[in-house]
């Protein structure tokens, strides 16, 4: 196996990019790990997401997991800008728990082949089991293959082979599983503890708390009993705010598990301070401001297809209680701003004498609208009246006694009514 | 309940009914300034004696009247950690947005200087928003509608704060059933 190449904080070589003030400006982000394999001239490239500090002769790259995300940094590195000694990157990233977990990238002459090593806490002694062996081989066959025996300090080795990976969707999937390496091999470790939780096997210490790291900086710890594996999340919080959110949130859980209709489900129980089975672990694990939250899952909770549910739902269930965090704070958010806007219409609607004072106001100008249409239309009439009556004077000449009387009477012309109703005075 | 709640706001309401006497009034040691003397405090001929009116222990009222402004300080009541923190969020988004109401103050107001009272404690006994009405306010809109809008605050503030907190626990719960619903 050939070593890799060393990248110098002032010119990478390898991809022919000054990345100096680049990589010094990106602080070390231990939280998750994983790999995404792209290589340029078949469509992938190698995908790095943050880099530490970088010394003058060494660089130490961490990469990102993203499992269940899609966020990551694109980095590609040319296979030609390449120098001939091949430089060996060592990745790691202190995950702040007893062992740190190692990462070891080494791309080979050969640049179809790339080999990774996994060192990771076991579980129990005598390395991987059989169980989390198929798991790991369970997610390509065609790319991923387990080297044995591993690498020297590792656990695990495996040969990734990027000629067999397929194009567009299907390949994406294989890297994103691939990618996903160490979350297979937790949740199969634990996966395998559960569904031995009724067995009668007592191992060197079963009763003592095994601590797992599914996202880093956010440990639990797994205690085995007899007939029942008890599981406690130690919750730590940034926020005041959060804390109370998410203690309202546990007391909710609690009150909910332990009524009679969610008999089936396992207990909860939350305490602000650690339960007496922590007694002995690092004080760095113990202390909180979240309080403890512990399930108890029996041999009921973990049979046939609620095995993989439930060890889904014990490992993600620090990202559900800050989703529910996040979002209730958003959900306050949009309140306070709904509740601002009916606050403030308060202070400028008008009161119900204003009102009133509008009303009568159009009834007003109403009235007055309407006089003055009366009036235009009472001027017509009189210029019409006027016309009439000069008309009846020319024609009208011989003036015949008593015909006045008789003319006005039968011989009127006919005038229209008004909507006044308004009779005229003669 | 609601019976102390009437009372404790109708005696607010005569209390602001009386003391919303506000005329315009220069400023006496700086010329051509107007100030309300209610924040300044320099001269005391100009305050009126301020006004503690309190329903419990948690829920009081402060009406500190000058001769050209007013300003009302309200204590709300927080029975817990979760409605201590909607409570504190809640008045400070409005504080933060004191321009859209025009009376509402920025920042409340501290309690007054008590001399049997650590200073430690009196951070604690602060009041949780404030309101500054002054003379110009008064030509502007009507005193009977600020009134009516002071004390409908103060109804609406108690109401929206239970609801907030009894939301927050729904959703909590909503979660948690969900979340349980994966292990049967």
């Amino acid at each position: 196996m050939t070593a890799g190449k060393e990248v110098s904080g002032g010119n990478s070589g390898h991809h022919g990019r000054n990345c100096s003030g680049q990589n010094r400006a990106v602080k070390k982000d231990g939280c998750f790990s994983s790999l995404r394999f792209e290589f340029i001239g078949t469509g992938i490239t190698l995908i790095g997401c943050r880099t530490e500090e970088i010394s003058q002769s060494k660089s130490l790259v961490v990469f990102r997991t993203s499992v269940g995300d899609c966020g990551f940094v694109r980095r590609s590195w040319r296979s030609c800008d390449m120098s001939t000694c091949l430089a060996r990157q060592e990745l790691s990233h202190g995950v702040g728990n007893i062992a740190k977990r190692h990462w070891n990238l080494i791309s080979a002459s050969d640049p179809q082949y790339t080999f990774l090593s996994i060192s990771t806490p076991l579980l129990s002694q005598g390395g991987l089991s059989h169980y989390t062996i198929q798991m790991v081989e369970g997610i390509c066959s065609d790319v991923v293959e387990i080297i044995e025996p591993a690498k020297q300090g590792y656990q695990l080795t495996l040969r990734l082979d990027f000629a067999k990976i397929p194009s567009k969707k299907d390949g994406e999937k294989i890297i994103a599983k691939t990618s996903a390496v160490q979350a297979v091999i937790i949740s199969s470790q634990l996966k395998e503890m559960l569904q031995n939780v009724n067995s009668q096997d007592t191992y060197q210490g079963a009763c003592k708390p095994i601590k797992l790291v599914y996202h880093p900086r956010e440990p639990f710890f797994v205690i085995k009993q007899p007939q029942k594996i008890v599981t406690v999340f130690p919750m730590r919080f940034k926020d005041n705010s959060d804390v109370t959110i998410a203690t309202a949130f546990f007391q909710e859980l609690t009150d909910v598990g332990s009524s009679e209709k969610w008999a089936k489900a396992p207990p909860c129980s939350w305490s602000p301070i650690p339960p007496p089975e922590l007694r002995g672990e690092l004080f760095e694990d113990l202390s909180t401001n979240g309080g403890f939250v512990s399930f108890d899952i029996s041999s009921s909770h973990v049979e046939g297809r609620r095995l993989d549910k439930t060890v889904w739902s014990l490992l993600n269930f620090f990202a559900c209680v800050k989703y529910h965090v996040k979002s209730t704070r958003g959900f306050i958010q949009r309140r306070m701003r709904k509740r601002l806007e009916g606050l403030v219409q308060v202070l400028h609607a008008p009161s119900s004498e204003e009102k009133e004072d509008k009303s009568k106001k159009v009834q007003g100008r109403r009235f007055m609208r309407k006089l003055g249409k009366l009036s235009k239309s009472n001027i017509i009439r009189r210029g019409c009246g006027d016309l009439s009556k000069k008309i009846k004077r020319i024609r009208f000449r011989i003036k015949i006694r008593g015909f006045g009387r008789f003319r006005r009477r039968w011989l009127k012309m006919p005038s229209f009514s008004s909507s006044m109703g308004y009779a005229k005075l003669e | 309940m609601a019976n102390t709640l009437r009372l404790y706001l109708t005696c607010i309401r005569n209390t602001l009914e009386a003391a919303m006497c506000l005329q315009n009034f220069p400023c006496q040691e700086v010329e051509r300034h107007n100030k309300p003397e209610v924040e300044l405090k320099t001269s005391p001929e100009l305050l009126l004696n301020p006004v503690v009116i309190c329903r419990n222990e948690a829920e009081k009222c402060l009406i500190e009247t000058s001769i050209n402004s007013l300003r009302i300080s309200l204590k709300v009541k927080q029975a817990d950690e979760l409605e201590n923190i909607l409570t504190k969020k809640f008045l400070r988004f409005l504080s933060m947005r004191a321009e859209a109401f025009q009376v509402l103050r920025r920042k409340p107001v501290q309690c007054l200087r008590l001399s049997n009272v650590p200073l430690a404690c009196e951070k604690t006994l602060g009041y949780d928003i404030s309101f500054l009405i002054t003379n110009y306010h008064c030509e502007e809109m009507q005193k009977h509608k600020l009134i009516d809008f002071i004390v409908q605050f103060m109804e609406d503030i108690d109401k929206e704060i239970s609801e907030l907190k009894m939301s927050v626990n729904t959703r909590g719960r909503l979660v948690a059933t969900e979340f349980l619903k994966q292990f049967i």
